[in-house]
Formats: structure tokens, C-alpha cells, sequence
């Protein structure tokens, strides 16, 4: 059975995420879908990133890779992989970046996955992009199109990372187009294509969200192996937090674009120490023990571009709230070892960087 | 369509009638087709379903929930339709086909305006611009249009 | 009309939908007829009062069920009663006096609205319905219905677009309760919802049922929700209904090898170290079930040659039925069939 191992904390973050902030201009004003986000990311480490929907889970991920969509910028902070600023790299060493030392996988297999080309023939792209087949010899077109030997060697390898990844029969399913896999295969074949060039990294966008649960178990087992036998990094966003309950050696819950809380998974989820955290507990029923009622957060997420430019944003929904929460800023302040909270509650003791 | 409609002006003879019945007939069928396909994509929306759950009788779904939602496009369409329409009737006085004088047609107008364009050039400047106009505001006419009846560009 | 008799009941309720290829599909790829059995021969009973939980995997006909329990499907076979009355069959008036009585919640908060009418005409059309027309009337009866869901009149004249997820999900309750119904499926109502929200909705609808003495037919594949409010919980496989038991029994105690598997592989914040069953493979193909138990590509704990040929009976103890060759050697009287 899984378990977790206890939090890394010495020694340099493999991903370090420093302040960073990502914004919107829109009619209806200025959005501020990240705002001070700060996190690390050991070596071997799954790290969960939970919150409602708009609270700027993926844009936390897509700013890693510097993919956020036109209309956004990041305005400030610094996100240091091994040391080095991603936010300051040239354009053309992002994108060999990309893929080959992070690689993204996204919520919805169906939209990522192109419907014309067979899921094979994509695999093989990927691959090839990165350079990762025949790296001895430069692509001579058209040639490559007609060489027997070549294209069944690449063949081969893309059969076997199909196989990795438990696509069944894989040197028969290799022409299959997107629409004859199901929704898990099409997943399983997405994380193939992350996976293709090892990378040291994994962002997985609600991997599972769109799968059932019988297909979750065995996607999110999939990505625990794979952490396990290469060692690599994984940040999991979802909304689940049983998901994350059960995947995760650490958490950092968000809220209107902050961290409100991090620290390791059994931290979080059995001693909560932000308000808001302790509420979405409350308020998700339970598979074991008794049937208690509900107690749901009242109001709704607040729209981020009218939100006061002082105080917790929380506060409005906050059972806790003292008059203080709307007129200060709350303090990230550790709660326990290698566990935060940004809540005033907790006094205004020493603030602490990071995550 | 214009040949079409040429074709049905030599057979049947010119007239204002016909340049209509010629237009409308080749062109009925992409509006029907344009309809059919977004009733059959709105159809499987599932507050179509809730009228139905609530025993609203079927021409009712048809008329009060499903077709105003289906206007846009056919607003866009017909109205740039509209233009070609008037340029294709224009076009068919221009040649003499279409309606005949002594009724006055800004086709007809360009047509024998044409000959004095050296002396008078305003005689065909002018029905010519008023085509012109007439097809843009009709554009812009259908854009306001589809502004107003859709309830999400409505400012709050 | 008999008080111990069930609110809804349902014989042998099948839907065939059969897809016709064109005839360039049927010539170049020699496409034929395919009959995809969505729900095949189910009988179920909801009592007064009661909350039925269907769960099961995307596409296993869960969404037809609950459509042809209201007539927004046509059964292709079986009865359908309601309140001891028969409905598959009704036409005019009866229909029209079971549509006010029987109403439907959907998932999707964005789809079940119409985007051109205000919360006032959406909620005018259930009013004129049951006969009130006078605007007057319907405004009093529409701010009575929007604050017992939770919205004020403020909201009357805005439009759909207007609302966040939660809201909207509100005003599809609303309109439902408009029709005062007595049975009410609940199709998916909290699946797209945020989880601080969904709490809000689930105890609304809790709420409702208590002063309303409501039933609902609780779609959901979240098998937390469905616990946290169902009395009996129904597992539906491919079509078929393989396992029915009272919630708690259900859940402490589940018997078919689906429903272990499908019990094992949802993940729990208490992490309890747990038994494990890992399905492989995903849901065959509908429009070509696999012969005898239809699950038995999958299951693990599959007995041999009768579980490819046979298909299991229902077996019935205590309110607890089962449909597996596992059980059915051990009783020799088969349940309710
Ligand atoms: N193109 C855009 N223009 C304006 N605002 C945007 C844009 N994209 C995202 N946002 C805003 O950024 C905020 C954060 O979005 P993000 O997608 O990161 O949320 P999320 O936590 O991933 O939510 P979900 O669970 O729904 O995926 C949202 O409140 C959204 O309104
Ligand atoms: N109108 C239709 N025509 C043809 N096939 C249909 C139709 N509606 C549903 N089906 C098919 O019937 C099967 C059952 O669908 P249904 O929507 O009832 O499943 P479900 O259990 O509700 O799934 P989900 O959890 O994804 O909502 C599916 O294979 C689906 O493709
Ligand atoms: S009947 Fe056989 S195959 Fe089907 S669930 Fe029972 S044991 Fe498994
Ligand atoms: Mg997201
Ligand atoms: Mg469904």
C-alpha cells in the first residue's frame, strides 16, 4: 500500500517558484489569477496543488512552462529550475526545455490529441521532435518517408513506450486513430508522449478528471510507477482532494490565486490550519465512517477582478474572520514543521518564504 | 444564381415577379439547410429536454425555445444575402431583363446612365453609390440586429 | 391508490438505440445496422420519500434510465408504473398529469437553460403549466420558489449567463420545483460544481425532499455523494443493473465483483490501507456486449466457462440483490424475477 514518505527539506528544490505572479487585463478590469504563488519541488517529490475552479491552479503550471495564454502576463517572480530562471530564458532554449526536462499532460484527452493522425504516428512525432530517434543521423526528407528499416526501428521504439504505459496489443493499435481509444487509453497515450523524452519533470493538469474511476485508479497508478522507477518529479493539480489525499507526498492548497496553505499531505488534510481548508473538508462527503451532514462554505468564489487590494480574500466566506482579515494582508506563518498557513489566526510571527 | 436567374428571365420573359421568384427559388434551400443544422445541434441541448419534462407541447419547444436560438446565424446570413440579392437584381436591369421601364431600378439607371458618363457622369455615379450604401447598412443593420436580440452582449 | 405500493416502479425496462449507416458506409466499408443496447431489461422501485442512488461507469446507461423513467425517452420494451398507475403507455392528459409529477435536474448548469429567457420566463413556463398565468400570480409564486432555493428576487430579470455554476444549478431546481413534483431524477446535479458548492446543492436538495417528502432517482458517479444521500443504492453495469442493497449495506458489504472493484479503486482522504482490485481493461464495446455476464472480460473473479455463457439470475436476500454466477449457486429460490 502507498504511503508517505516524509518531506524532503534540505538540500537545492529540483523547481523552485518564487513570487510569482500572472495577470489579465480584461473589460471588466485587471485579473489577478496568480498572485505570490511560492513553491517547491524536491527531487522524486509528488506535490499536489488543490483548489476550487478559478483559482489559478493552471496557470501556475502553464507559467512553468511560460505557456499562459496571450491575453495574460506574469508580472513579477522567478521560477528557477536547477538553478536557473526560466523566466529569463531565450525563447529557443524554452522550448527545447519543453518536453525534453518538463513535460505537460492536460485534462481533456480528447482536445489534446489531434483526431486526424493515428495515435501511433503522433507518438513518433514527439519523439522525433526531441531528437530522441536515430540522434546519430540528421533527417534527410523525403528519403526518411521511404526507408523501410528506418521506420520500423522508429516503430519499435514508439510500440515500446506504448507499451509502457499499458496501451494493450500496442504494435496492433499503433494506426488506431484518437477515436477508437477510450478516454483512458487516449490519457495513457498523452503520458506516453509526455513521458517519451524522460523528462525530469511531470505537470499533470486533472489527469483523471474526465476518466472514471476504475480508469483513474489504474492512470494514477501509472504515474506513480513511473515516479518511482525513474525518479521523476510530479505536480498533480486536481480538485479532488481525496485524489490528492492518495497520490501525494505534500499539498498546497489555493485559493483566489494564493497558497493558503502547504505542508505534507497528512498535515493538511488531518490538521488543517487555514479556515478555508478546514471548510472544503467539511464539506466533501465521505466514503468511510459515518454519514454526517455537510457543512458547506457559504457564498461562492469571489470574481478576481474585483477583489479588495487589502485583507484575506477568504474573509467574506471565513467562519473565523475577525474584523482585522479585511484590513491586513495575512502572513504566511509556519504552523509546524515544514507546514504553513496564511492566515492571521496564527498570529503575525516571522514571515517565511516558500512552499 | 445569376445565371440561373438569367436562364428563368429568357424562358419566362422579364419582369419584377419573376427576378424575385428566379432569386428566391435558388436561394431557399440554404437558409432550410442553415436552420436544419443548428435546430439539430440546439436540439440535444438539455434545456430542450427540461421543456420537454415540463409537458411543453412540441411546436412550443420549436417556437419559444429552440428557434430565437437559432436566429444568429440566419440574421448574419440573410442580410448579407440581402446584398447580393440587390446586386443581383442590379445587375439584371443593368442588362435589360430585369425590371422593366417605366418603372425605375437603380440597375436600369447605371445602365442608360453609362451612355452620357462622359457629359453627365452623375447620372450613373449616383444610383450606382446608392447600391452601394443601401447593401452596407443593410450589414450593418443585421449586425445591430443579431447585438440586440442576443441577451450575452447585452451590457449588465 | 395503495400506500405500501412503490412511487415508481419499473419492468424489464429496455432501450435499443440503432444507428442506420449512409449508404456510401454500408457500400464502401461495409457498415451495418448496429443496436446498442443502453439499458436492457431492468426492473427497479422507488418508494415514497426515498432517494435511489444509480451509479456506474460513463456510458453505462445511467442518463437513459432516467429519461425513460420520465417518457423523454420511448422504451423499446418494459412497463413503467407510477404510483401504481401505468405510464409507458399514456397518452394526453395522463401524460400531461405525470410530466407535472415527475421532473428532472441536469448536470450541466450551462446547457439546461435557455440563454435567451430570464429566470422570470423560464420559471413562467412551469407556473403557466400548472395553470397559474396572471403575472402578478407568477411573480409572488417565482420570488417564493428563487428564496427557497437560496436566490433573492433580485435575480428575476437576469439572464442565465448572469449566474455562476451553483446559481444556475439553483434556478434548474427552481424551475423543477415549480411543477411540484413528487419524483424527481437528479441527473448528475453536483458533478460539475465546485466541492464548496456542491455541498451547498446536496443539502439543498436534502432540504426539499424532507419538506416536500420527495423521490429521486440520484444519478451520480461520485460514489461519496451517492452515499452521503441515497437510502439504496443501485450499480449498473453495461445496461444491466448487477447489484441493489441498502446504502450502508451496500458499501460495508458489497458483493458483486464490479461493485468491489469499482468500491476498491476510489481513492479515500483516511488512505485506510485497503484491498486493492485493479479492473483491466476499460468498458466493452456497448453496441456488442459480451455474451453471458457482461463483466466477465473484466472480473477477477471470474468461475469459468458459465460465466461466458450464462447470464447471471438476480438473487435476492434481504433487500440485497446480486446478479453473479458467485452467488447464484449458493440460493436455490431466485429473488424477484
Ligand atoms: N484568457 C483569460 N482571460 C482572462 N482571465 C483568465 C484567462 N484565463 C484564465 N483567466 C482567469 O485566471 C484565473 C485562474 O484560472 P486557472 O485556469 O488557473 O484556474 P484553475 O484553478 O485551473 O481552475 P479550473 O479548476 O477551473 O481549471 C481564473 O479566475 C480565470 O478567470
Ligand atoms: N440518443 C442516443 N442515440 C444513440 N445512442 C445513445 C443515445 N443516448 C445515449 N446513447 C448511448 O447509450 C449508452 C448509454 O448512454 P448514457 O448517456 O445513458 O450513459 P451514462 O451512464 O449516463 O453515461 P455518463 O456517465 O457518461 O453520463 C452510451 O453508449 C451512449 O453512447
Ligand atoms: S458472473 Fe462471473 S464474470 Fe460475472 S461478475 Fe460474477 S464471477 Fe465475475
Ligand atoms: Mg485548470
Ligand atoms: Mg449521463
Amino acid at each position: 500500500m502507498h504511503h508517505t514518505r516524509p518531506a524532503p527539506s534540505g538540500g537545492t528544490p529540483l523547481l523552485e517558484i518564487d513570487d510569482l505572479a500572472v495577470r489579465f487585463a480584461t473589460r471588466r478590469g485587471e485579473v489577478r489569477a496568480v498572485d505570490g504563488v511560492s513553491l517547491r519541488l524536491h527531487e522524486g517529490e509528488i506535490l499536489g496543488i488543490v483548489g476550487e475552479s478559478g483559482s489559478g491552479k493552471s496557470m501556475t503550471l502553464l507559467s512553468i512552462l511560460r505557456l499562459i495564454p496571450r491575453q495574460g502576463r506574469i508580472a513579477r517572480g522567478a521560477i528557477r529550475y536547477r538553478g536557473q530562471n526560466l523566466l529569463d530564458l531565450p525563447m529557443r532554449a524554452m522550448r527545447a526545455l519543453r518536453g525534453r526536462d518538463i513535460a505537460m499532460v492536460f485534462q481533456d484527452p480528447m482536445t489534446t490529441l489531434n483526431p486526424v493522425f493515428p495515435v501511433g504516428e503522433q507518438i513518433r512525432e514527439a519523439l522525433r521532435i526531441h531528437g530522441l530517434l536515430n540522434q546519430d543521423r540528421k533527417r534527410r526528407w523525403p528519403q526518411d518517408l521511404f526507408d523501410r528499416r528506418l521506420l520500423a526501428a522508429e516503430r519499435d521504439a514508439v510500440v515500446r513506450v506504448m507499451q509502457e504505459v499499458g496501451i494493450p496489443a500496442p504494435a496492433l493499435r499503433y494506426r488506431d486513430y484518437p477515436h477508437q481509444f477510450s478516454g483512458g487509453m487516449q490519457q495513457r497515450a498523452l503520458i506516453a508522449i509526455a513521458l517519451a523524452c524522460r523528462p525530469r519533470i511531470l505537470l499533470a493538469d486533472e489527469p483523471t478528471t474526465a476518466l472514471d474511476v476504475t480508469i483513474q485508479a489504474q492512470i494514477l497508478d501509472l504515474m506513480r510507477q513511473i515516479n518511482r522507477d525513474h525518479g521523476t518529479s510530479i505536480i498533480l493539480v486536481t480538485h479532488d482532494l481525496a485524489v490528492a489525499a492518495e497520490f501525494c507526498d505534500r499539498i498546497a492548497v489555493m485559493y483566489a490565486g494564493r497558497i493558503v496553505e502547504s505542508g505534507a499531505t497528512a498535515d493538511v488534510l488531518f490538521r488543517p490550519q487555514h479556515p478555508y481548508t478546514e471548510g472544503l473538508l467539511r464539506s466533501i462527503p465521505r466514503l468511510d465512517g459515518d454519514r454526517a451532514p455537510l457543512e458547506p462554505i457559504p457564498g461562492e468564489v469571489p470574481d478576481l477582478a474585483a477583489l479588495p487590494s487589502r485583507g484575506c480574500p477568504f474573509a467574506p466566506r471565513c467562519h473565523r474572520a475577525v474584523p482585522d482579515c479585511v484590513e491586513q494582508d495575512p502572513p504566511w506563518v509556519a504552523v509546524g514543521p515544514q507546514h504553513y498557513a496564511r492566515c492571521l489566526l496564527h498570529g503575525t510571527a516571522r514571515p517565511e518564504r516558500g512552499a | 444564381m445569376l445565371i440561373f436567374a438569367i436562364g428563368v428571365m429568357t424562358i419566362l420573359g422579364p419582369g419584377f415577379w419573376i427576378i424575385i421568384l428566379a432569386l428566391t427559388f435558388k436561394s431557399w434551400v440554404e437558409f432550410f439547410r442553415l436552420v436544419r443544422g443548428e435546430m439539430l445541434a440546439e436540439k440535444t441541448k438539455e434545456y430542450i429536454e427540461a421543456a420537454r419534462a415540463l409537458g411543453q407541447p412540441g411546436w412550443a419547444i420549436l417556437l419559444r425555445e429552440a428557434l430565437p436560438n437559432v436566429m444568429n446565424p440566419v440574421i448574419v446570413v440573410g442580410t448579407l444575402r440581402m446584398g447580393t440579392f440587390i446586386i443581383a437584381e442590379a445587375s439584371l436591369s443593368f442588362l435589360g431583363l430585369g425590371i422593366q421601364p417605366p418603372t425605375p431600378a437603380w440597375g436600369s439607371m447605371v445602365a442608360e446612365g453609362r451612355d452620357y458618363m462622359l457629359d453627365a457622369w452623375w447620372v450613373a455615379t449616383f444610383p450606382g453609390l446608392a447600391i452601394l450604401i443601401l447593401v452596407l447598412s443593410i450589414n450593418l443593420l443585421g449586425e445591430g440586429l443579431r447585438d440586440i436580440l442576443d441577451p450575452r452582449l447585452k451590457a449588465h | 391508490m395503495a400506500h405500501d405500493r412503490p412511487l415508481v416502479e419499473a419492468r424489464g425496462l429496455t432501450k435499443y438505440f440503432v444507428s442506420r449507416p449512409g449508404i456510401a458506409a454500408r457500400l464502401l466499408a461495409r457498415a451495418h445496422d448496429a443496436v446498442l443496447r443502453a439499458v436492457d431489461g431492468v426492473d427497479l422501485t422507488v418508494q415514497r420519500g426515498e432517494t435511489l442512488g444509480l451509479v456506474g461507469e460513463s456510458g453505462c446507461g445511467k442518463t437513459t434510465l432516467g429519461r425513460l423513467l420520465l417518457r423523454l425517452h420511448e422504451p423499446t420494451r418494459g412497463e413503467i408504473y407510477f404510483d401504481g398507475e401505468r405510464i409507458d403507455t399514456a397518452r394526453g392528459e395522463r401524460l400531461a398529469r405525470f410530466r407535472r409529477e415527475a421532473q428532472i435536474v441536469f448536470q450541466n448548469p450551462y446547457a439546461s437553460l435557455n440563454p435567451r429567457k430570464t429566470v422570470r420566463q423560464i420559471l413562467a413556463v412551469p407556473l403557466a403549466q400548472r395553470g397559474i398565468r396572471d403575472y402578478h400570480a407568477q411573480e409572488a409564486e417565482s420570488v417564493a420558489l428563487l428564496r427557497r432555493v437560496g436566490l433573492t428576487e433580485r435575480y428575476l430579470d437576469a439572464y442565465p449567463h448572469q449566474f455562476s455554476g451553483g446559481q444556475r444549478q439553483r434556478i434548474g431546481i427552481a424551475r423543477c420545483l415549480a411543477m411540484q413534483p413528487r419524483f424527481v431524477v437528479a441527473d448528475e446535479p453536483v458533478s460539475s460544481l465546485d466541492v464548496s458548492i456542491q455541498a451547498q446543492i446536496l443539502n439543498l436538495l436534502q432540504e426539499l425532499q424532507q419538506d416536500y417528502g420527495l423521490s429521486y432517482l440520484f444519478v451520480a458517479h461520485n460514489l461519496a455523494v451517492v452515499r452521503h444521500v441515497s437510502d439504496r443504492v443501485a450499480v449498473m453495469y453495461l445496461g444491466k443493473i448487477v447489484e441493489q442493497a441498502p446504502t450502508d449495506e451496500l458499501f460495508q458489504n458489497p458483493q458483486h465483483p464490479y461493485t468491489r472493484a469499482l468500491l476498491s479503486a476510489v481513492p479515500r482522504l483516511e488512505r485506510q490501507p485497503r484491498e486493492r482490485i485493479v479492473l483491466q481493461g476499460d468498458l466493452p464495446d456497448p453496441t456488442n456486449p459480451p455474451a453471458g455476464c457482461r463483466f466477465h472480460t473484466r472480473c477477477p473473479y471470474k468461475i469459468g466457462r458459465i460465466c461466458e455463457t450464462d447470464e447471471p439470475r438476480w438473487v435476492e436476500r434481504g433487500g440485497h440483490g446480486v446478479a453473479c454466477h458467485l452467488y447464484a449457486a449458493e440460493t436455490s429460490t431466485g429473488g424477484n424475477r
